[in-house]
């Protein structure tokens, strides 16, 4: 399949004089802390941090273009061992931080070394389904096991829908069955599991091309792992592959299976980028993954000034183009099928809220949302809401801002199921594949704006991903008789919306405070997805054991990835956030090949 | 002025001299009486337990002994002049203030080591007297290793002035991080070390001798520094500075930062809760 080229479009900033950076400082003695003041440490695993975006020059912008276009390999050559470093630069540019701010920590991954991937090369033949050919030398494979997603919102969706007089029955029914079953309250929300599997998939295929710079690639398999039917058709061959990989028992009772496998391996034909390229990019796109944009309205009236300026800036049209080229793209290539038809089965929804439509139809969907609130809250069980003092209806009200939609282009991505069976295609993989087309289209608006980034804007473009205002819809479509989200722009078909994407041209990054919740576990650590250290979530499997990353010497990483490039939060002094650099793992560990057999 | 030596045929046990210490009574210095030669030597040492104080220090493991163990190969010396029967000081009490290495090449674990410990003469301090207790390790005549360990006595007449710091330096971190330490931090690696000092022990000790809490031993903290370092630590001819400020209390969090300075690299310890150092030192290579 071949994939129509694309290119970063370099956003113009606006004139000096209308230029906000968010310059943020520590809290001054007897200064209160706010989401605006920096925070006073980081102590924390992850390999991301606390991170400013990198200026590229339009030239590296020419090269890291191809990372949004890339081919799968249709070969793997003997190469050399891979070092630890280049592991841990691909991982951290993988699952350590594939999704921006989801509170769920739902992917675990396994590695295996030359020798364990030929005996997996030879149980990925053996399964029905690969979506491509299982390649020979791979230097490595990762097998990534997910799990169904819950978190407090799932928790207060167990109260939702139920008719009065029975909720005594259904609600214990539903729980018990999301326990023990893995059911999901609403569609969306198993949904979820698959769009956050696309998205990784996507961040993986990159990763191992900038890790190795441009020398190895990774061949990844998502449809044999799919959907339930894919999953019965090979289970015996996936229970070989759980053993292999140290899966128990008591991980598949608590839902966890495998999402997807990634062969990686040295391409005779490199793809072409420089290291100096590859270090900006890795860099970046981990300042990209540092932040969590808020959804809702930033500029409150307590936000410092540079926050309270309008700007007078827009995405370009030809950015947004490439954005949905970017978008088909990487559909067409996770589900197979050709360009062309991806534009009918990816259906979007554009909103531009610049526009007097837009603006319209943004209401609308506020209204329609709120409504739905209202109704959750108003059917919520009296009986589980008071003795909880109220809490249920507290944190569905909070949902207004977490659902509420802002940007300058806003896009509605999801697909017709019957379409999408029709054309040969597992809905499962295509809604997989809708979360990496949103991911590809969202990571190429970032990095466009960072081409020529000037000295006093912090970004050009910011993005958010969503999957809230898609949830709070499909509340209203299940239990309270709304249509969906895309119904209005696809009334032709029957449309089933999965994730909401927005673009902003701005210059001013959001407060750090958003940021501090994905790594600070006292601020919100319970509701928020403390970004994972490299031994919490990867497994290596060396000489027939299992042993987890960066756990050596009594002690576990704090190396923040391409960390050489600097690109670390300061206040306006230039002083760091202590512990935000964090410190390179031991070379004589990290220079080392992992295993020495060859692949 | 007359030494006292201290011989021994093989490395001795630290336990004996901590019994001695945690028991003995002595007066102190007297005003005008100076610190005479105490010397204590022993010859052939093997290095026993270097998996173990590489992993409880940070280290990866390997057959290069850091650069700060020949300090806990010849403590039991350090102990055997501290605790002697005419060392005026008592040995309870002393605070470890500062710390020189210098490293001439890095020991293999296969190394056989000669060590030598004196201490003569002392410094008047502000709340009390500084003396330096000097340590030389040589491998087949030849000297690789040496330390000069400043201790503080409050047995002894100060000169009760404030005396103007020298300041840290702060460069611009290329590390900075976080240690997170335990509880029994202090209790494991006084085994590995064999300094099992109440007040690093446990909180109820440690209480007994003045401290708050327990608190993590000194030597533990410029290990775990030069761990961090890593290759920023070169390995041939380097030499270590490191002054002690403030105890620091376990469990507890440290926040560690280095960058370069002067030629060499400097680094700290500083509390994450208000910034101010326990810590800092300097590495330097010597050509």
């Amino acid at each position: 399949m071949i994939q129509n080229p694309v290119s970063l479009v370099p956003v113009t900033p606006p004139e000096p004089s209308l230029r906000v950076r968010r310059n943020a400082h520590p809290a001054a003695e007897g200064e209160k802390r706010n989401r605006y003041t920096l925070p006073a440490l980081l102590q924390s695993g992850s390999p991301v941090g606390y991170r400013t975006r990198v200026p590229l020059t339009p030239a590296e912008g020419a090269e890291a273009a191809s990372l949004f276009a890339i081919e799968r390999p249709v070969a793997f050559e003997p190469g050399p061992s891979v070092r630890e470093s280049e592991l841990f630069d691909e991982v951290s540019l993988g699952i350590l931080s594939a999704r921006q701010s989801t509170n769920f920590r739902g992917h675990k991954q396994v590695t295996l070394g030359p020798v364990d991937s030929r005996t997996l090369a030879g149980h990925l033949r053996a399964l029905s389904g690969c979506e491509a050919s299982v390649l020979d030398h791979a230097a490595m494979t990762h097998v990534v096991f997910t799990r169904p997603y819950r978190t407090p919102f799932t928790l207060l969706l167990t109260f939702v829908g139920h008719r009065l007089g029975l909720n005594w029955f259904t609600v214990p029914w539903r729980a018990i069955s999301k326990r023990w079953m893995h059911t999901d309250d609403i569609p969306s929300i198993g949904y979820l599991q698959h769009l956050h599997l696309g998205i990784l998939a996507e961040a993986m295929e990159r990763a191992a091309v900038v890790a190795s710079i441009g020398r190895r690639q990774a061949q990844v398999f998502l449809a044999p792992f799919a959907d339930r039917s894919a999953r019965k058709r090979n289970a015996s061959v996936l229970a070989k592959i759980n053993r292999l990989c140290g899966l128990t028992p008591s991980d598949t009772a608590k839902g966890w299976r495998i999402g997807l496998v990634a062969q990686v391996g040295t391409v005779p034909t490199p793809i072409p980028l420089s290291e100096s390229t590859a270090r900006k990019v890795g860099a970046n796109l981990l300042a990209f993954r540092s932040e969590r944009i808020q959804p809702g309205v930033n500029a409150e009236e307590a936000a410092p000034e540079g926050y309270q300026h309008r700007q007078d800036m827009d995405i370009p049209e030809e950015l947004a183009f490439m954005a949905a080229r970017a978008a088909y793209n990487s559909f067409s290539h996770w589900t197979g099928c050709a360009r062309d038809q991806a534009k009918n089965l990816l259906l979007l929804e554009r909103i531009d809220v610049l526009t007097d439509g837009g603006k319209e139809r943004l209401r609308q969907i506020r209204a329609d949302n709120n409504g739905i609130t209202d109704s959750l809250i108003a059917n919520l069980p009296l009986w589980a809401d008071l003795p909880m003092g109220r809490a249920l209806s507290r944190n569905a009200n909070r949902g207004r801002k977490a659902f509420a939609l802002v940007g300058q282009r806003i896009y509605i991505g999801g697909l017709d199921r019957t379409e999408v069976l029709e054309a040969g295609i597992d809905p499962t993989v295509a809604c997989q594949a809708i979360g990496a087309a949103a991911s590809r289209s969202a990571r190429l608006c970032e990095l466009s704006g960072c081409v020529d980034l000037p000295e006093d804007c912090d970004l050009l473009v910011g993005t958010c991903l969503m999957a809230g205002p898609v949830n709070q819809n499909d509340i209203g479509k299940q239990f309270y008789g709304y249509r969906d989200l895309l119904t209005g722009a696809h009334e032709s078909k029957d449309p089933t919306s999965m994730l909401v994407w927005t673009l902003k041209a701005k210059t001013i990054a959001d407060p750090l405070g958003n940021e501090e919740q994905l790594l600070n576990a006292r601020r919100k650590g319970a509701l928020v997805d403390l970004r994972p250290a490299p031994h919490e979530v990867v497994t290596l499997r060396v000489d027939g054991r299992l042993m987890p990353m960066r756990n050596a010497a009594g002690r576990t990483s704090q190396e923040r990835a391409f960390a050489d490039v600097g690109n670390f939060v300061r206040d306006p002094n230039g002083t760091h956030i202590p512990g935000n650099p964090g410190s390179a793992w031991p070379s004589s560990l990290a220079e080392a090949p992992l295993w020495t057999e060859q692949s | 002025m007359t030494t006292t030596r201290i011989d021994f045929d093989a490395r001795p046990s630290a336990g004996s001299f901590m019994l001695r210490a945690a028991l003995g009574r002595k007066a102190g210095l007297r005003d005008g009486e100076s610190l005479q030669r105490f010397e204590s030597a022993v010859n052939d040492v093997p290095i026993e337990g270097l998996a173990e104080y590489q992993a409880i220090c940070g280290f990866p493991a390997s057959d290069t002994v850091p650069l700060t163990m020949p300090q806990v190969v010849a403590a039991p010396l350090h102990l055997a002049v501290l605790t002697h029967s005419d060392f005026p000081m008592p040995a309870m009490g002393l605070v470890h203030v500062a710390s020189r290495i210098t490293q001439q090449r890095p020991l293999r674990e296969t190394d056989r080591l000669d060590i030598v410990v004196w201490v003569e003469g002392q410094r008047q301090a502000r709340k009390g007297c500084e003396i330096d207790l000097v340590t030389e390790v040589r491998t087949g005549g030849e000297l690789v290793w040496e330390s000069v360990t400043t201790v503080l006595s409050t047995a002894a007449k100060g000169h009760g002035n404030k005396t103007e710091s020298p300041p840290i330096p702060e460069p611009d971190p290329t590390r900075s991080t976080v240690w997170t330490m335990p509880s029994d931090l202090g209790r494991r690696y006084g085994t590995i070390a064999g300094d099992r000092n109440p007040i690093h022990l446990w909180p109820i000790t440690a209480k007994l001798f003045g401290f708050k809490r327990h608190i993590i031993h000194g030597m533990w903290l410029l290990a775990r520094a030069i761990a961090e370092l890593d290759d920023d630590v070169p390995d041939g001819r380097v030499q270590v500075d490191v002054a002690f400020k403030r105890p620091v209390f376990l469990p507890g969090s440290i926040a560690f930062s280095a960058g370069l300075h002067e030629g060499g690299t400097a680094f700290r310890l500083n509390s994450p809760s208000n910034g101010k150092p326990h810590v800092f030192g300097r590495v330097q290579t010597l050509d």
